[in-house]
């Protein structure tokens, strides 16, 4: 289930911890699994990840459902991660969150039809100096207004 | 002396007798308060407490859950009810008997049913010819609620904004 | 651990530094609202219902993981403290249903006895309330997680005390839910205590579901009779039926928890199988009467059939109790006979010196080192292996040495496969490693003892231990050695002054022991059953699945001079085959009884309810029957007479020497082993036990050499079990794990 490649990545966070504790590298290791896996993760993936790093699934699970950065469903090829919290939120968020599901014609949570992208409301990502703002892939854009957004969507492929 | 002769004016005269038929004149004309029960009824209150009584949800579904609060609350342990799981995993009753020879119709029961199921009515000219009729099960309480719902809903229409 | 002084409440109270406030106040009788805190589990103050308010402090603190200092002024009642609390209480109510007339909680449930103190009458909430799916986790726990407050205890009781992790709080903020990773039934062999941990009605029991309320039942003080450890129970009864069974606090016996044997066996009681009128066979066929005809059917059958006693053998389940056990022995000893047996499923019920028990439930907790030798312990005796858990968790180590690797829930540190052939020269390698280690001189039997590295490693662990302990379990009754192992056990806990327990001893069978319910110079259970004796009597016998060669044994008691007499208390094919007559007795908490533990504690206990139809308690009917056959010695008028005349013998300590040799064995051997839910007649009856994972169970695990051996292939059924091919097993040996009747 998991590769070897990602075994080895595994491996490096594990030895970073004491001995006995490699149940500490979860995070790490689900992030590995999910990048590796396409942007989310199956019950499966989690199943392996708990018996690689010997810990009970249903901590596995736990975690992977309470931090946004894991996709328990499918995504399309670029996730638009749209932070929803006060400062966003006071700057327009969700007038701009309205303007992306339209314009993609697709609600959060879910992928447009060409799978191509994905729009996912999350907790605050710590750029409220630029509000609002949304995270794609590893970049941050900030200081959003419709006409950002039309730019990056052009940019997505 | 005088007295004598004003008593024999009196006697001889029918004083009482026109009294009475004064009475009776005067009455003659006016409404008469007599009710011919069973044609003829008196009013009762909306909190009237007779014979009880379960009820159904406009759609036909049986209201009571078999929570078992009456049968807690009873004071005279009148109520007997045994529960199950339906088939659509809703509690409900599979025996819910109330023996009228023990009820005192205090109402607690209708004071403690939290979806209003069991209901006292109006009824209370009920007759049973064996010792065992004195029982009534589900099928009858229900039946009894199904005849009166109007009346029912009607009280209790009445009687909400002092709930 | 200093004594120091605190104020709750302006009283002046004492407590351990360090000790959270919660429990000194709980101590003191001071009661403080709580949801999350429960006294065996760790603190999570996740509900923050037991803020209270303590002097220097600006804000209310959590009493359950506030620790104690000195001179602390704490107020649970007064301005500051109430506000909090009824704050958090709204909180909690925010989400909670208001569907108490259908809970099952309801009466009973911690949320609704706090809300009538603490919450308010109008909700000034005014939105949607949550709503949560439930989960299916198995026969045994129904679900509705819309009521839950998330309070943990569930998911802590499954990750400290089970040791299985199986149910988690996924999501975050509104989204939380406590739910299982995927809906495939919970596993553990003790889920049923989250019902009671459950301080809602989130978790409750799935049998007992919609059936009685819980102010309609009254609760009896019992004891659970299906192992060696006697939980101490409580039964609820409406209408002389078992309703539920909760468990009854023990700190030195089952503590606060108790098995899921334990709390589900009640189901079997209603059963429709159970016998309910006294039967007698005539020509063949089977006819209801009466008790007195049944009796004398009895008396006279054994009269005429037993010969001065000659030619009677009697056999009583293990499960038994010491009032029946002693009645009956008396019974057949009065008859004067010495055939007599309990040792149903012992392949070599001999008169060896049984291996004591001298360590104590408790002391469980302290061993560093535990060696346990022919047992599941977890699925045989949870409440025991359950203290050896927490002995791991201390830092103890465990070492085993048995024909297949089990699923314990905690490490192994040394493992030894064994099949039941080579168990004695597995136990005689560590014990040469052990006197090697200690420079002891060698008996003669050990010299030619092989020993390898996995031996001298459970002997340094044994060694290194301070406080070690030899478990013995149930595998070893059906070991055709039996005697050697348990010798070779103590000689181990000898050489490595080790405690031991024996766990083989199952049931009631201490009590068994302690009436010497065994033959001194008579047949054992083996011989009465391969014997051509005329008069039997049964106790609770279901040969099926109670004989170890069921076959022959069933033969043996159906030829056509035999007069049986059965009692029984549930209906069974074979005994209906063999029996003459029928005698309906009490089943589990129906009699009064006495169960003798594997600390020798005897508990006794009266009947929670009335015997099924018209069946009497065993021990009245073996009583009558003694009458009748005008036998001395049985004028009781009630079982507590007989418990203290039973409990005032001794058990015989035989001092026979076992030599240790290379016996004879066959190449390829069975251990069968049953589910912990068929272990004896009641449980097996006990529908949603059955259902569950673990009732489930049937498979004969055989490694591939052996499966060669056997010509067996995955699927193929052996002994009327599907096999399972893996090499978790023992070479020579298939391993029968299962709920089915017992095949020779």
């Amino acid at each position: 289930m998991i590769s070897d490649q990602a075994k080895k990545e595994i491996d490096i966070w594990v030895a970073k911890y004491p001995e006995g504790r490699q149940s500490s590298a979860v995070m790490q290791a689900l992030t590995i699994v999910q990048k590796e896996n396409g942007g989310s993760l199956t019950n499966e993936l989690k199943q392996a990840v708990a018996d690689y790093l010997e810990m009970p699934t249903i901590s596995v699970q736990e975690v992977a459902t309470f931090y946004e950065n894991y996709n328990n469903k499918p995504v399309g090829k670029h996730v638009i991660r749209f932070c929803h919290n006060i400062s966003c939120m006071l700057n327009g968020s969700d007038e701009l969150i309205s303007y992306l599901e339209e314009k993609l014609d697709v609600k959060t949570g879910e992928i447009s039809k060409d799978g191509l992208v994905s729009v996912k409301r999350v907790e605050c990502l710590g750029a409220c100096v630029g509000g609002p703002m949304c995270q794609i892939g590893d970049q941050y854009y900030e200081n959003l207004t419709k006409k950002g957004i039309d730019e990056i969507l052009e940019g997505l492929t | 002396m005088i007295n004598k002769i004003k008593k024999i004016f009196k006697d001889f005269g029918l004083s009482e007798i026109r009294a009475g038929m004064k009475i009776t004149g005067k009455q003659l004309t006016n409404d008469k308060i007599t009710v011919q029960f069973p044609e003829e009824r008196t009013p009762i209150s909306p909190r009237f407490r007779g014979l009880l009584a379960l009820r159904r949800y406009p759609n036909g579904e049986e209201r009571c859950i078999a929570c078992k609060l009456c049968e807690a609350v009873c004071p005279a342990n009148a109520i007997t009810i045994e529960s199950e799981m339906r088939d659509d995993g809703t509690r409900r009753a599979t025996k819910y008997d109330i023996d009228l020879f023990k009820c005192i119709f205090c109402g607690f029961c209708e004071e403690s049913c939290p979806v209003d199921a069991i209901v006292g009515t109006h009824i209370f000219d009920y007759a049973f010819e064996t010792r065992e009729g004195s029982i009534i099960d589900k099928e009858g309480l229900l039946e009894v609620g199904d005849k009166h719902e109007k009346a029912i809903s009607k009280a209790r229409q009445a009687d909400s904004k002092y709930r | 651990m200093v004594d120091i002084e605190i104020e709750i409440d302006g009283k002046v109270v004492h407590g351990y530094s360090g000790e959270t406030v919660i429990s000194i106040a709980d101590r003191e009788g001071i009661d403080i609202p709580r949801f999350c805190y429960h006294k065996k589990l760790s603190v999570a103050a996740n509900c923050r219902m037991c803020l209270v308010d303590i002097e220097g402090n600006p804000n209310p603190q959590p009493a359950c993981s506030t620790q104690s200092s000195f001179g602390m002024k704490v107020h649970t009642k007064n301005e500051k403290a109430k506000t909090a609390q009824k704050a958090v209480m709204e909180f909690l109510l925010i989400n909670h249903p208001l569907d108490c007339p259908i809970c099952d909680q309801g009466g009973e449930c911690e949320l609704q006895d706090v809300a009538m103190e603490f919450g308010s009458d109008i909700s000034r909430f005014t939105e949607g309330k949550r709503i949560v799916d439930d989960k299916e986790i198995g026969a045994l726990i129904q679900t509705d997680m819309t009521r839950c407050i998330h309070c943990t205890r569930c998911v802590r009781f499954g990750a400290e005390v089970a040791g299985i992790v199986e149910m988690g709080a996924t999501g975050r903020s509104e989204d939380l839910k406590i739910e299982p990773f995927l809906s495939e039934g919970i596993q553990s062999e003790l889920s049923g205590n989250m019902i009671d941990v459950c301080p809602v009605g989130a978790l409750t029991s799935k049998p007992f579901r919609y059936g009685v309320r819980s102010w309609q039942m009254n609760s009896i003080q019992t004891i659970a009779r299906h192992d060696l450890v006697g939980s101490n129970i409580f039964t609820q009864t409406h209408e002389s039926k078992v309703k539920r069974v909760v468990a009854r606090d023990n700190e030195n016996i089952n503590e606060t928890w108790i098995s899921d044997r334990d709390r589900f066996s009640y189901q079997g009681l209603n059963s429709d199988n159970r016998i309910l009128i006294p039967k007698i066979k005539i020509k063949g066929e089977w006819q209801d009467t009466s008790w007195d005809d049944a009796l004398d059917f009895a008396a006279n059958g054994i009269k005429k059939h037993a010969k001065e006693g000659s030619q009677i053998g009697t056999l009583a389940s293990k499960n038994a109790t010491l009032e029946e056990l002693y009645l009956l022995q008396k019974f057949t000893r009065g008859l004067g006979s010495d055939n007599l047996d309990y040792r149903l499923d012992a392949a070599n019920p001999s008169n060896a010196k049984v291996l004591e028990s001298n360590i104590s439930l408790t002391e469980l907790e302290t061993i560093d080192h535990a060696l346990i030798v022919n047992s599941y312990l977890r699925l045989e005796q949870p409440m025991i292996n359950h203290r050896i858990r927490k002995a791991t968790l201390n830092g103890a180590s465990v070492s085993t040495i048995n024909a297949k690797a089990f699923d314990f829930n905690y490490r192994i540190s040394h493992s030894v496969l064994t099949s039941p052939q080579n168990t004695v020269a597995t136990l005689s390698g560590v014990l040469k490693a052990l006197l090697d280690k200690n420079s002891q001189t060698l008996p003669d039997y050990l010299n030619s003892v092989s020993v390898h590295q996995t031996h001298i490693d459970i002997a340094n662990a044994l060694l290194n231990a301070e406080h070690p302990v030899v478990v013995l379990g149930e595998h070893v009754n059906g070991n055709k050695c039996s005697d050697q192992v348990a010798t070779l056990v103590s000689e181990i806990a000898k050489a490595s002054e080790a405690k031991t327990l024996n766990a083989s001893l199952t049931g009631n069978a201490h009590s068994a022991e302690r009436v010497n319910f065994k033959p001194e110079n008579g047949k054992n259970a083996l011989q009465i059953l391969s014997s051509d004796f005329t008069a039997f009597v049964l106790f609770d016998v279901y040969p099926t699945f109670d004989c170890i060669d069921s076959e022959n044994a069933i033969e043996h008691l159906s030829h056509d001079d035999a007069f049986v007499v059965a009692m029984n208390s549930f209906d069974d094919e074979s005994v209906l085959n063999c029996a003459n007559v029928i005698l309906p007795i009490a089943s589990f908490y129906e009699t009064s009884g006495t169960h003798i533990n594997v600390d020798n504690i005897a508990q006794s206990y009266s009947a929670s309810v009335k015997s099924a139809g018209e069946s009497k308690p065993g021990w009245k009917v073996i009583k009558v029957l003694a009458d009748l056959l005008n036998l001395q010695g049985f004028d009781f008028t009630d079982s507590s007479q007989i418990a203290d005349k039973a409990l005032s013998l001794t058990p015989n300590t035989s001092e026979i020497e076992v030599p240790i040799s290379n016996s004879k064995m066959p190449n390829i051997t069975t251990v069968w082993q049953y589910t912990p839910y068929a272990s004896d007649v009641v449980v097996r009856h006990a529908s949603s036990l059955q259902q569950t994972r673990i009732g489930q169970i049937s498979e004969a695990s055989v490694c591939k050499a052996t499966a060669k051996l056997l010509e067996l292939s995955e699927g193929d059924l052996y002994k009327g079990v599907p096999v399972n091919i893996n090499e978790s097993v023992a070479e020579g040996c298939v391993f029968v794990h299962t709920h089915l009747p017992r095949q020779c």
